[in-house]
């Protein structure tokens, strides 16, 4: 056999090899081209459905909170007006029932009031800012802290409201009342049983930012255990039963949607610091 | 210019108008809806006294809380206290004057302390004639404004002079 002829054979052989595999390095390209536009159609089809499916809840969820709002409202006027013919009848009421009473009146006209917020916010959740206006925190937190009167009286805390530095600024109300709301209702219920419970509401305004600080000396929270569930769903700290592990989900929940941060520093035994950060409009 | 502050605590029954004079002291308004104060409510007003600047901070402490054995922390610290009666609850005075006589004096007796009776739009003819056995410094109207910018002023002004001499 002749070599030179044999070499020659290998190389037309290698060079068919070559162009072989040319052809399969192409269609492989093709293939894998072709499996990345199904795998993104598929990936395309799943998120349109689960966006269908999102605007149903959706859809569903503003019905239930239509319905809910509307179907309060006449109980609410119920009582309302039972409270009023109650305050007419009673004979020579003694200060302390007289009390209750105006309290009661009030938890109502509140519960009026925020049904009233609500079903506003739902009418202009296309446009966040028709929602914005203008807050005056001393009224807002007074409001809620009346709200919670019986649950403060019981408690025996003693609440600072300090906001000489700022009072006014832009904001959601329905959302600023549910975050303030939810802080304080925590500061109320981790209050230090032995010592001389406080909470103190201060505000701070730096550069472009409104700074709301709950200061409790309550009960704490061991950060270094427990820091994941703090804003975690149903998540309670400290082993604690009495907490549902909502409200500090929906703080941070609604600081996400409307803007704004929170920040925490806690040790336990020696209470917790909350501050609300949003921006200053 | 020189800033001060200089605290200001108001005390009193429920219902004597506290909320409201510092409400009409420092926002100029006034509100018939009354609201029980729930703890401690901090305002502050800034006023001129010759070339000081002085940063009043008012310190409302609700009704309820004087009978709290820890209420003397909110106090420590104060230039001033108002100690607030209702014209027309004379309960409310008696009160006032056992805090003056068996705390505040001992307590706090190189802190101001001046008498207010409160509500003077509400006295009819027999109330301004028990009112004239009461020893107070000021009466005053929140509803109307009557000497509630005047009674704040001078006890500013006492308070800086004192700090100043």
């Amino acid at each position: 056999m002749n070599p030179l002829k044999t070499i020659e054979n290998l190389k037309l052989d290698i060079k068919k090899l070559e162009i072989e595999n040319e052809k399969l390095r192409h269609e492989n390209s093709h293939l894998t081209e072709k499996s990345e536009q199904l795998k993104a159609l598929n990936i395309k089809k799943t998120i349109e459905a689960q966006d269908a499916q999102l605007i149903k809840y959706n859809k569903e969820l503003e019905q239930f909170t239509y319905v809910a709002t509307h179907d309060l409202k006449s109980p609410l006027a119920n009582i309302q007006g039972y409270l009023d013919l109650l305050e007419i009848d009673l004979i020579d009421p003694n200060p302390e029932i007289l009390d209750s009473l105006k309290w009661l009146k009030y938890s109502v006209s509140e519960a009026r009031q925020v049904i009233h917020e609500l079903t506003n916010a739902l009418k202009a959740r296309n446009s966040k800012e028709e929602l914005l206006k203008v807050i005056n925190l001393e009224e807002l937190v007074e409001s809620i802290l009346s709200g919670m009167r019986s649950r403060i009286l019981k408690s025996n805390v003693i609440f600072i409201c300090d906001f000489t530095e700022i009072n006014e600024f832009h904001y959601y109300p329905v959302a600023l009342r549910s975050i303030l709301q939810n802080i304080i209702s925590n500061a109320i219920q981790y209050s230090s049983e032995t010592d001389f419970p406080e909470v103190k509401i201060t505000t701070f305004q730096q550069n472009d930012e409104v700074k709301i600080t709950i200061v409790d000396n309550g009960v704490g929270i061991d950060l270094d255990t427990n820091e994941s569930k703090v804003f975690g769903l149903f998540k309670r700290v400290n082993n604690d039963d009495n907490g549902s592990g909502i409200g500090m989900y929906i703080v941070n929940k609604l600081l996400e949607n409307y803007g704004g941060k929170l920040e925490l520093k806690s040790e336990l035994g020696k209470g917790s610091e909350f501050t609300v950060i949003i921006p200053y409009k | 210019m020189k800033s001060v502050n200089k605290k200001i605590v108001l005390l009193g029954n429920e219902g004597v108008g506290k909320t409201s004079l510092v409400k009409r002291y420092v926002n100029s308004i006034f509100s018939d809806e009354y609201l029980t104060t729930i703890g401690i409510k901090i305002s502050k007003k800034t006023v001129q006294i010759g070339e000081i600047e002085v940063n009043l901070m008012l310190w409302d402490i609700a009704g309820d809380m004087m009978n709290k054995t820890l209420y003397n922390n909110y106090l420590q610290g104060a230039h001033g206290i108002f100690l607030i009666a209702d014209a027309i609850r004379p309960e409310t005075y008696e009160s006032i004057i056992i805090e003056k006589e068996n705390h505040l004096s001992i307590d706090f007796k190189n802190t101001f302390t001046y008498v207010i009776i409160n509500k003077s739009d509400l006295i009819s003819e027999p109330q301004a004639d028990y009112l004239k056995a009461f020893k107070y410094d000021y009466l005053t109207s929140a509803k109307s404004g009557d000497n509630v910018e005047f009674a704040f002023q001078k006890m500013a002004e006492e308070i800086l002079k004192a700090s100043t001499s």
